[in-house]
């Protein structure tokens, strides 16, 4: 099928528009309000077009292509009526800098933009170079304007975190909100009022920090104009140059274009172009990434403590001085623990370092919950297969969200969700609290906090009776899960959850109506004082369904997947190859400093609880900002950050990430792998000698199955029943929220816009607060 | 003006309820609850957001575009202010001035007291009596500045406009 546009014939596919056909052939259409991620709206009428045999000028984001059709878009009728629509739009909108005479010098110079809060004239406007009114107007050659400017007069909007908002310069192309309603399913802006009033704007006019708004910014992203603008990043104009990298503060790994300026990351844009992630990120990697990294408190120098004070040194003397240091222990007396934030190929190197090198086997990630999944699946075989992906989430047919706070933890997660239930998928939230994505799902289970593993139970015996098992009845474990669901009476059941039997044969029901389907499990679980039997329950869940995939556990930091695989994990060396010489995972070695049997320390990044290593004689602590660790340590070294290094980074569901380096480290600090190939050659060790993090990469691709183009297992049957706990509530131990952060600090602790946001949605205690819960705190320990 | 119900929770789930929950009663639903309470309250579209699993903002949109739905609860006495043609001709512009002085409100607001409510309308159909204010039910025809101040002073003096 074929359109002739303007004389070029151009290939159409069933159902395209004719905008979206002359796009895929890069031909220019002018638009305002189309945008390639929403569906057509037709607001502006700057696409208005000429087609043979049709009426009037129809509009091209919303007319579909039919074969053999002729359309004409450059034409002079056409250009002279779009010309006219433009102006009209125009009028609402302060055009100096459109108009103006000096317009095309202003182009070759432009500097900054002057700041001044409200934007009246062109060199006031934060929306630099990307002004899609100034494009569409140069495409449509309008010099000059006829009719007088009317200013609206509408008051500035200054009081939310993040962004400012100015609707003095919105066309009301709707981007905005159709972005929040339709893609990101939140809805906290709609259009207010009508015609001459008009506005994008919220119930009663209250903050954004008040209602709905999840502070993503994928309104500022779709704004043609300079009516939306990010407080961070409006005043520094066009970035010197820009790398396409990932966001790292959680596991998800959305791409991100990092643009550098002066040396630093000015900003962090969403990248547009990786079908995969663009729509979802999120407050944290839209806002967060330059006041996170470039606070003034970074580390510059490496340190290490001469009589008691911590004195700056040069890399070799701090790499001779662990070397030395390091050969007074005995291999098993030194332990490993490491950040979730390292790339891949640092905590290859650290594997390296402490198995072949030193011969210590005490190596393991510090998280909670993130160690707590990997390690379990890892024993059970399964970590080294793909894991589920976002695009399940997206077409399943069912999602199960278990004890989570993603809107918090993985904000981008949500936007899946959303899409999968547009697709129609079930939305299913069973949780012991309360959940922020209540309004965005169709069943609600508010379970009895300590209830879950009987939940699972009595949904694991419902399946029972409704589905045939043969295969499973051959395994081991069968007979005494058999006799451990024989135990269970759903009246039990229901007392103690509270879930009505309704609601759990609803559940079921729509759990057997397809295979895929999705459960996610938030670190909620980690209040049970085993959470391990959780994960076992909802695998006996996934058996009976016969799922062998559909799994997500919402596993919190940056790069915990990857540095899993890359053989920080105890017990298993990189590709999850097994450990044969054992060695001690966090918890034992925290009790083996306790006992004297470990006695040094090299530790990546400053999160852990003081109290776990008191006690150890030699601590090297290689971290980004100072922590409350710096007191205890021996060494410190400055450690790049995600910005400021290459390598790679295996998100949540095991995709490989590049991550670009956009800007220098501060002082002389260097990117970890350099750091242990530093300390690597100084103890003596071989296989250090790397010319950048590209020769590690080709290494361990070279020598790893896992880490091989397809070396990856396939996804092993789900071939395990766990018996069920009896019915009950657990006690679970108090937890603390989970905060997001990068390489141990809590992204809120530099961004204030942040602590703002998150106080307000009781993430965090609020800072008058803070002081009363430290001392409490304090008391527990 | 008869006063209107006080906001009731249960009354209004069930209302919704009767409806269906489904956002393509939307209009239904806010039109029903504005015949009982007499405006939009605020509990009310919380409420809506939350059966119809979409965002108070959202809804807010949808009600601002229609002129019916109202957002504060009307006053003791309603008073319109004709600015049709013929009434804005015979300068009923002055009249709603007046009023915007006396009351410190604009058309659509009420008083912080709930004793007045201010509105201008099209037309009132009776143009050979412009200029026209309607008090409540009572239409005022031929009306001056000094007579609106007279009225004014018996409303707020709580002796209400009908004795005269």
């Amino acid at each position: 099928m074929k359109i002739t546009i303007d004389g070029v014939e151009i290939p159409i596919k069933e159902g395209q528009t004719i905008l979206e056909a002359a796009r895929d052939s890069d031909i220019y259409i002018p638009t305002l309000c189309a945008h390639k991620e929403l569906p057509a709206f037709g607001a502006c009428r700057l696409c208005v077009v000429k087609v043979d045999k049709m009426r009037g000028f129809p509009p091209a984001c919303s007319t579909p292509a039919t074969d053999g059709m002729i359309v004409h878009s450059d034409e002079k009728e056409v250009r002279k009526l779009r010309r006219n629509i433009l102006r009209l739009i125009l009028i609402e909108h302060p055009h100096s800098c459109i108009v103006c005479s000096e317009r095309a010098d202003c182009e070759s110079i432009r500097g900054g933009p002057v700041k001044a809060g409200r934007i009246t004239g062109c060199s006031m406007c934060p929306n630099r170079e990307t002004c899609e009114i100034r494009e569409v107007s140069h495409y449509l050659g309008i010099s000059d304007m006829e009719i007088p400017m009317e200013y609206k007069g509408l008051p500035l909007e200054r009081y939310d975190p993040f962004f400012d908002r100015d609707y003095n310069l919105c066309i009301l192309c709707g981007r905005c909100v159709r972005m929040c309603q339709q893609i990101r399913g939140v809805g906290a802006i709609a259009f207010t009022k009508r015609s001459h009033n008009t506005k994008v704007g919220t119930i009663f006019g209250r903050t954004h920090l008040e209602g709905a708004c999840r502070f993503c910014g994928a309104c500022i992203d779709a704004c043609p104009t300079g009516a939306l603008s990010p407080k961070g990043s409006k005043w520094h104009g066009k970035a010197d140059s820009s790398v396409e990298s990932i966001c790292t503060f959680c596991s998800m790994n959305c791409a991100m274009v990092l643009e550098e300026k002066w040396g630093r990351v000015m900003a962090a844009i969403p990248d547009r172009n990786k079908e995969y992630s663009r729509a979802y990120a999120c407050v944290y990697g839209r806002f967060c990434i330059p006041a996170f990294l470039n606070d003034p408190n970074r580390l510059h120098y490496p340190l290490i403590r001469k009589g008691g004070r911590l004195s700056p040194v040069s890399w070799e003397e701090a790499f001779r001085y662990i070397g030395d240091s390091l050969k007074r222990f005995a291999p098993e007396e030194i332990g490993f623990l490491v950040s979730p934030y390292l790339t891949n190929e640092s905590a290859y190197l650290l594997n390296k370092l402490s198995r072949d090198v030193i011969g210590s086997h005490n190596i393991d990630m510090i998280s909670k919950f993130g160690r707590m999944v990997i390690q379990y699946l890892a024993e059970k075989g399964r970590a080294s297969s793909s894991w589920t992906t976002l695009e399940d989430v997206e077409k399943a047919d069912w999602i199960m969200l278990i004890n989570n706070d993603m809107v918090f933890t993985h904000p981008g997660m949500p936007v899946a969700i959303h899409k999968a239930r547009e697709n129609g998928a079930r939305i299913m939230i069973v949780d012991d609290s309360k959940n922020e994505l209540e309004v965005e799902s169709d069943m609600q289970v508010r379970i009895e906090p300590g209830s879950l593993r009987t939940f699972l139970a009595a949904l694991t015996k419902l399946l029972m009776n409704n589905i045939k098992v043969t295969e499973l009845e051959e395994l081991d474990s069968f007979i005494d899960f058999r006799r451990s669901l024989d135990g269970l009476k759903l009246i039990d059941a229901v007392r103690s959850t509270g879930v009505l039997e309704k609601q759990f044969s609803a559940i079921e029901g729509t759990m057997r109506t397809s295979k895929k389907g999705v459960i996610m499990v938030g670190s909620r679980i980690m209040e049970d004082p085993v959470p391990t039997q959780i994960l076992g329950e909802i695998n006996n869940v996934l058996t009976i369904l016969g799922m062998d995939r559909g799994f997500i556990p919402l596993l919190e930091e940056g790069n915990i997947r990857g540095i899993a695989d890359s053989g920080c994990i105890n017990g298993f060396r990189p590709g999850y190859v097994r450990d044969r010489t054992s060695g001690k995972d966090y918890l034992r070695m925290i009790t083996g400093i306790r006992r004297g049997d470990v006695q040094a320390l090299f530790i990546s990044e400053g999160s852990i609880p003081p109290e776990h290593i008191r006690g150890a004689k030699f601590i090297v602590l290689s971290e980004i900002y100072p922590t409350d660790l710096d007191s205890m340590a021996d060494v410190i070294l400055p450690s790049a950050v995600f910005s400021e290094e290459s390598g790679h980074y295996t998100s949540f569901d095991g995709r490989v990430w590049n991550l670009r380096k956009a800007a220098e480290p501060p002082g002389s600090a260097l990117p970890e792998w350099k750091i242990i190939s530093g300390i690597g050659k100084n103890l003596g060790g071989d296989g250090f000698e790397y010319g950048s993090s590209e020769d590690i990469w080709k290494e361990m691709e070279e020598n790893i199955d896992f880490f091989k183009k397809d070396g990856r297992p396939p996804v092993p049957e789900r071939k395990e029943l766990l018996s069920v706990s009896e019915p009950g509530s657990i006690h679970l131990s108090e937890q603390m929220p989970y905060v997001v952060r990068y390489r141990g600090t809590p992204i809120h602790e530099l961004v204030e816009d942040l602590r703002t946001y998150l106080e307000e949605n009781d993430r965090i205690p609020r800072e008058e607060d803070e002081s009363a819960v430290e001392e409490a705190q304090r008391e527990v320990v | 003006m008869g006063m209107k119900t006080e906001y009731n929770d249960e009354w209004m789930q069930r209302m919704i309820e009767g409806h269906g929950h489904d956002i393509k009663n939307l209009i239904p639903i806010l039109q029903a609850t504005q015949e009982e309470y007499g405006y939009l309250p605020s509990a009310a579209i919380s409420t809506t957001a939350e059966e119809l699993q979409i965002s108070e903002d959202v809804i807010f949109g949808v009600a601002t575009f229609y002129t019916h739905f109202k957002f504060t609860k009307p006053g003791r006495h309603i008073i319109r202010t004709c600015m049709g043609t013929a009434c804005f001709v015979k300068e009923a512009d002055n009249l709603l001035e007046l009023l915007r002085d006396r009351l410190g409100i604009e058309p659509g607001q009420t008083t912080s007291d709930g004793m007045i409510s201010l509105e201008r309308v099209a037309c009132l159909g009776c143009c050979a009596l412009a200029p026209t204010i309607v008090i409540d039910d009572e239409v005022y025809g031929k009306m001056t500045s000094n007579m609106l101040t007279k009225l004014l002073d018996e409303i707020i003096d709580e002796k209400g406009p009908k004795e005269q």
